[in-house]
């Protein structure tokens, strides 16, 4: 197999990652602002919310993301609620990832020093402020090591977006695939492309982890 | 609205479900031992090689997994059906992790244990069968146990190979009505309603053999 026709292939699976990487980024956007209001959810005094996040949790963790994803794009049309498939996708995998990240979200905030609140209230500063500004921000830092991970997981949970069309990478090797018969090579290809991705990120988060730790935050 | 109307026709693709589960755990949970031996191997090249392998795992989807094997290896003539497909692609993907798995079991029997085995000069099998792995169970269990119900869930990426499990089920059925988001949402239901009694029967063999081995090897 000549290299160059290897090289051309490759190229041609670059818009599909390019894809899957912005299938990413929306379904972050989605997802982590939700999975911070699920974390505060699970935390709220107010028994009726924590227990109903609790519930949407746990529904969400323990129904599969490809089934959440037909949910979204076959279902949701059913209820005048019409997302085109890429969208439907970052809905579906937002609302998983959010689902996931909840519990290392939550645990993040209260691993923030509790005389950060009460200092924070001393300064009299609002409710708001304490926790958007002085809470939320340190509990960040603790956990992008953890999400950090999830973004990875979720990164390579786009490919279940193939099962609703949508042109990302898994997609895309298919379908060149179908072109040349050369399913093992060009699918194959799709998968190192997938690992050299996600191996590297996984490493670093870890090491930023083992940083962390030795550092102390 | 109605998601019992679907039960029935979703209840067909159960079986399928839990036997591609429960096979490719069987699958990981018999090639994770030379991993996870491999991965504490006192040799560097091994320890690298299990290591490697559990990155890979890790690092490419499951569907891709599927995809190479079931499309992939047509191109050498060779041709799995779906269900085995997606029973290898699974057991290769479990194994990975149930390695880590077995390695953190391990890793939780105190140094003491196998120190006390050996000055009373047990042989090496012995003090594995009766004092090391005994020991390594009772945090091999909950884990492997939470790991068996992701794999249920995992198991649903099958369906885009032709699996017919319950989600297959589901999108075919949802292509003859027009009752799809209630077909998705009975769908779900259905793998969280195996997931609970799944997860009782696991807490309960997991409290089992912490009563049966944890009494005798208390610390």
């Amino acid at each position: 197999m000549p290299a160059d026709t290897w090289v051309a292939w490759l190229g041609d699976l670059m818009p599909g990652l390019l894809l899957s990487l912005q299938l990413t980024g929306v379904l972050l956007v989605i997802g982590l602002p939700l999975g911070t209001l699920f974390a505060v959810g699970l935390k709220s005094p107010v028994r009726v919310i924590k227990y109903v996040t609790v519930a949407v949790v746990e529904v969400a963790r323990g129904i599969p993301a490809l089934v959440l994803l037909y949910i979204v794009y076959f279902g949701l049309p059913q209820v005048e609620i019409s997302l085109d498939a890429f969208l439907s996708a970052a809905l579906a995998l937002g609302v998983s990832f959010a689902a996931y990240s909840s519990a290392a979200i939550r645990s993040g905030i209260d691993a923030v020093h509790p005389g950060q609140r009460e200092a924070a209230r001393a300064l009299g500063l609002q409710r708001g402020d304490e926790f958007f500004r002085v809470v939320l921000p340190q509990a960040m830092k603790i956990v992008t090591p953890p999400l950090l991970g999830w973004a990875i997981i979720y990164f390579q949970a786009t490919s279940l977006a193939f099962a609703i069309a949508v042109p990302e990478l898994l997609s895309r090797a298919y379908t060149l695939a179908t072109q040349n018969f050369q399913y093992f090579t060009i699918l194959a290809m799709a998968a190192v492309v997938y690992a050299a991705i996600s191996i590297p990120a996984s490493l670093f988060a870890n090491s930023l982890a083992h940083r962390r730790g030795r550092v102390g935050t | 609205m109605n998601l019992l109307t679907y039960l029935p026709s979703l209840a067909s693709g159960i079986a399928t479900t839990l036997a591609l589960t429960a096979l490719s755990f069987a699958v990981g949970a018999v090639i994770a031992l030379p991993v996870a031996m491999a991965r504490s191997s006192r040799f560097r090249g091994l320890r690298l090689l299990a290591g490697g392998y559990i990155e890979l795992v890790r690092g490419i989807p499951p569907i891709a997994w599927l995809f190479v094997l079931f499309f992939g290896l047509n191109q050498f003539q060779i041709r799995l059906n779906s269900f085995t497909a997606a029973v290898i692609g699974l057991g290769i993907i479990s194994a990975g992790y149930i390695a880590e798995i077995y390695r953190a079991g391990f890793n939780a029997v105190p140094p003491g244990q196998r120190e006390a085995a050996s000055a009373l000069s047990l042989s090496s099998r012995t003090t594995f069968g009766t004092v090391v792995a005994p020991q390594a169970l009772i945090t091999v269990l909950p884990l492997a146990i939470a790991y068996f119900i992701g794999l249920l869930k995992d198991s649903a990426v099958a369906s885009v190979i032709g699996v017919q499990d319950i989600t297959t089920i589901a999108v075919s059925l949802s292509k003859r009505s027009l009752d799809s988001l209630t077909i998705f949402l009975a769908a779900g239901a259905v793998y969280l309603l195996i997931s609970i009694p799944v997860a009782i029967l696991g807490s309960w063999i997991g409290d089992r053999v912490a009563q049966k081995w944890g009494a005798r090897h208390a610390r």
